[in-house]
């Protein structure tokens, strides 16, 4: 169903168009509302301008030049009705890098209205959803609320915002999550997806998560997910943390896969029968132990094992030692990939430095990978990143990235990026802006949302 | 006669009606942002001493990149305290490669995010463990992964 005629529908066609069209009117929509009944506005953003230049590997030179804009308008009297807006447009000064000369996304724009007094939040627009087994980006609605007793209910519903294969005609997800929580002990929810595509049942979804602190040294948390199409379990996925005790904290992991259910709705080829293997599942088990050596020093040794029904088995080991100053930060990691044959072998190095000097930061990394089985002729790869930033005011910045590498698909690959990022707020009053940094008229509401915590503290 | 799409509309629009009127019941609130600039203290009990010092468990030490969608699903207002959905959305929307200026100084090696040579090096990630990719990959935020897995 998945295979073959993969296209970017979402951003091409008529389709697009309309989607374009609904997603300004409803920006338009929101600031209008939002404006027409908030006497006072607060606007907080932030523009990103990069300029990258690489080669390809047919020697074309790429240029695109991005920008990422993201702001957020809310009513300043109570912050209780906002909207939130995040997009990219992506244009290439030389060459054509992917997907057409210029391209862009719309990340999430939705008016979101939060009780000032409780726990319930309504999302209409192109929204993120977050609920068990549901973890995707909606054309629609989402909303949550929480009841006495601990009681929290969760619904949403709309149009998936996916990777096409087709139109969008038809497509259509709904879902939900309701959870029972004891603050500090347990939360334990259960959660329901149904998605379709083009009218026909695409995927359904059910899943139960917990999370459960018995005591102040013991989490465990974790999910199991069920394939409701497939009539079968798709995933186990729990991590325990015991401690700390003192400087020292464990952490577990526990991971199964069945590869039938869990890879039965996806929309890139790789991830596709028969690229994957139906028969195929893998359990992954391991753990790692924290040590904090002193305040600003801290050791992690890790472990994880993949065991596989028919490939075999891997682990995968190693530690990083790190140290995390005040103007200063460093690091060294190491580890081993030991795969069920030569081809999934490696040994993997890796060292940052990073350090604050006045307005300015530098943050150089390197990697270094060493193949068991040569790929391309070739055994190793190394790379390198130089980042160079100063701070010009305190809301406007410019970075400068290096990055080089050399390994098999590669002899010499250099990178360039150079950003400028810019990060604004504003306040309106009754429609006229004013001069004052919305920082500071935003106090009084800083006092008001001071006053109930400390009523039940 | 409605179609799928409709029915799922009034579906969802019924239910929040009825979760919007027993939220008046609700008996207490996680503040929208949190009223003091906390700068990196992560530790809720070192100043909260009722049932939001429970929430300690949100501390982003020891493994928390691994777990924090969890903690996304579970306590999404908690998260919203201190981060915007712009926040959220420089991973899990992004289109282009996070560069260490951006984010992660700290995070040299190829899990995530992916630095150094990584168009070689998924090849033998993809092998050992396909369903780590498909979180962020598995239905969107793949365009490019299907200029070459058509």
């Amino acid at each position: 169903m998945v295979s073959g005629h993969i296209s970017f529908t979402i951003t091409g066609g008529r389709t697009y168009v309309r989607i374009r069209s609904y997603i300004w009117f409803s920006i338009l929509f929101a600031f209008i509302s939002i404006s027409s009944i908030a006497s006072a506005l607060d606007v907080t953003g932030q523009s990103r301008t990069y300029l990258l230049s690489r080669e390809t590997a047919d020697s074309r030179q790429l240029m695109p030049l991005y920008e990422y804009l993201n702001f957020r308008v809310d009513n300043s009297a109570r912050d209780s009705v906002s909207f939130n807006f995040g997009g990219w447009y992506r244009h290439d000064l030389q060459n054509e890098s992917y997907n057409g000369r210029s391209n862009d996304d719309l990340q999430y724009a939705y008016l979101s209205i939060k009780r000032w007094a409780g726990n319930t939040q309504l999302d209409l627009g192109r929204v993120r959803v977050n609920e068990g087994v549901a973890s995707l980006l909606v054309d629609g609605v989402h909303a949550r609320t929480e009841l006495k007793g601990g009681l929290t209910i969760a619904l949403y519903g709309g149009s998936p915002v996916e990777t096409g294969f087709d139109t969008r005609r038809g497509d259509s997800v709904v879902g939900g999550r309701i959870s029972e929580w004891i603050p500090g002990y347990f939360i334990l929810g259960v959660s329901h997806l149904d998605e379709k595509n083009g009218g026909n049942s695409f995927r359904r979804e059910e899943g139960v998560d917990i999370w459960l602190r018995p005591v102040s040294t013991l989490e465990i948390q974790g999910m199991s997910s069920y394939n409701a199409i497939g009539r079968g379990w798709m995933q186990h996925n729990y991590y325990v943390t015991i401690g700390p005790f003192g400087d020292l904290r464990l952490n577990g992991e526990y991971t199964k896969v069945d590869y039938q259910q869990y890879f039965s709705s996806m929309t890139v080829s790789a991830f596709t029968f028969p690229f994957i293997d139906p028969n195929e599942t893998m359990t992954a088990t391991g753990g790692s132990i924290d040590y904090a050596v002193t305040s600003t020093i801290t050791a992690v040794a890790d472990y994880r094992n993949f065991h596989y029904r028919i490939a075999g088995i891997a682990d995968y080991y190693g530690g990083k030692i790190a140290y995390a100053g005040e103007s200063t930060g460093m690091g060294v990691s190491g580890h081993r990939m030991d795969g069920a044959t030569d081809r999934l072998k490696y040994d993997e190095l890796g060292a940052y430095v990073s350090r604050k000097i006045a307005r300015a930061d530098v943050t150089l990394q390197f990697l270094h990978l060493a193949y068991k089985q040569e790929i391309n002729g070739v055994n190793n790869a190394d790379s390198a990143s130089v980042a160079l930033g100063f701070a010009l005011t305190p809301k406007a910045r410019l970075v400068a990235d290096v990055h080089y590498s050399r390994g098999p698909e590669f002899k010499r690959d250099v990178r360039g990026m150079a950003t400028f990022v810019y990060s604004f707020d504003a306040h309106y009053e009754s429609g006229m802006k004013n001069a004052q940094p919305a920082v500071k008229k935003r106090r009084k509401h800083q006092e008001t949302l001071r006053r109930p915590l400390q009523e039940s503290s | 006669m409605m179609n799928t799409h409709d029915k799922t509309i009034i579906l969802v629009i019924l239910a929040l009606t009825g979760a919007l009127l027993f939220s008046c019941a609700v008996h207490r609130n996680t503040a929208l942002k949190h009223p003091e600039n906390i700068g990196d203290t992560q530790m809720c009990s070192e100043c909260h001493t009722d049932w939001r010092a429970a929430l300690d468990h949100l501390d982003h030490r020891s493994g928390y990149m691994r777990k924090h969608k969890f903690y996304a699903s579970q306590h999404k207002q908690a998260c919203e305290v201190c981060h915007a959905e712009s926040f959220c959305a420089d991973c899990h929307t992004n289109k282009e490669e996070i560069k260490p200026s951006d984010k992660f100084k700290e995070s040299p090696g190829r899990d995530l995010p992916h630095r150094g040579d990584y168009l070689n090096q998924h090849k033998i990630d993809g092998k050992i463990n396909p369903a780590s990719c498909v979180p962020c990959h598995g239905r969107q935020n793949n365009e490019r992964c299907i200029v070459c897995h058509r």
